[in-house]
């Protein structure tokens, strides 16, 4: 399976990877405040009343300038009257696989739409890699 | 015209445009940011959308802008022609959050090369 330009530069060097790594968990956790705060309907302003910070602050934390330690999140997770959940998976697991009680959703195919020269469009099978989702195996 | 990436969603597909001025709009701009640019596009064509109004915002006449924390940024449109596909038309680096009228030139050019426009 041919990589795409994006996973090429992901994996690139080390600096690359490392880069990558870091803004996707970075993304996956602002990403799933946005998505409580949407739920809750609260506010960007809110929330920084709740933790007394500005929401200039709010907004630092929320697009990754400004560091988040554990101890904020939890602050935050408060504030949104939920709790966080964490745990590691392996990264990318091509085939489906059983580890201890857990095993990985395999690759799946379908139909995209891929551009060619200008003006040429057409339809493929395309193996989608998808991030391992943990399920607890009967 | 080159497919960037394809994900459970969305396939993002690069303009020649897209394709020539990344170099350019990432050339100051810190490793750290080029890899978030990176994560919101991957995100947005894997989950399908993105919840921050700070880095996925929709412009005027069906354009959006994918935002990292330096000012980097693509703008692009969800395609009407092909179903499952989100074509940015280019990327610049700048600190201003409104949409340029420059760019939404640009990108309605880019649109039309294309023949995604209202009268293609």
């Amino acid at each position: 399976m041919a990589k795409s330009d994006l996973e090429k530069w992901a994996e690139q060097s080390e600096e690359h990877s490392k880069a990558y790594a870091q803004e996707g968990l970075i993304l996956d956790v602002t990403e799933a405040i946005w998505e409580m705060m949407d739920q809750t309907g609260i506010k960007k302003k809110d929330l920084a009343k709740k933790l007394g910070k500005s929401s200039a602050y709010i907004t630092q934390l929320l697009n990754g300038s400004r560091n988040m330690t554990l101890r904020t999140l939890a602050d935050i997770a408060y504030a949104l009257d939920v709790k966080p959940k964490f745990g590691f998976v392996e990264e990318e697991k091509i085939f489906s696989q059983q580890i201890n009680m857990y095993r990985y959703e395999p690759l799946f195919e379908k139909p995209v739409i891929v551009a060619g020269e200008e003006g040429q469009w057409s339809e493929s099978k395309h193996i989608v890699r998808t991030r391992p989702i943990l399920k607890a195996v009967a | 015209m080159p497919t960037y990436y394809i994900g459970r969603t969305y396939t993002i597909v690069h303009t020649d445009d897209a394709d020539k001025s990344l170099p350019e709009a990432e050339r100051h701009a810190p490793l750290a940011c080029k890899a978030q640019l990176r994560r919101l596009t991957e995100r947005l064509a894997d989950i399908g959308t993105l919840r921050s109004p700070d880095q996925f915002n929709a412009e005027d006449d069906g354009f959006y802008a994918i935002k990292a924390r330096c000012g980097l940024r693509g703008y692009g449109w969800f395609s009407k022609l092909h179903k499952g596909v989100f074509i940015v038309s280019h990327y610049i680096c700048k600190k201003k959050s409104k949409l340029a009228k420059k760019d939404k030139d640009r990108m309605k050019r880019n649109r039309k090369i294309l023949g995604e426009d209202d009268n293609g």
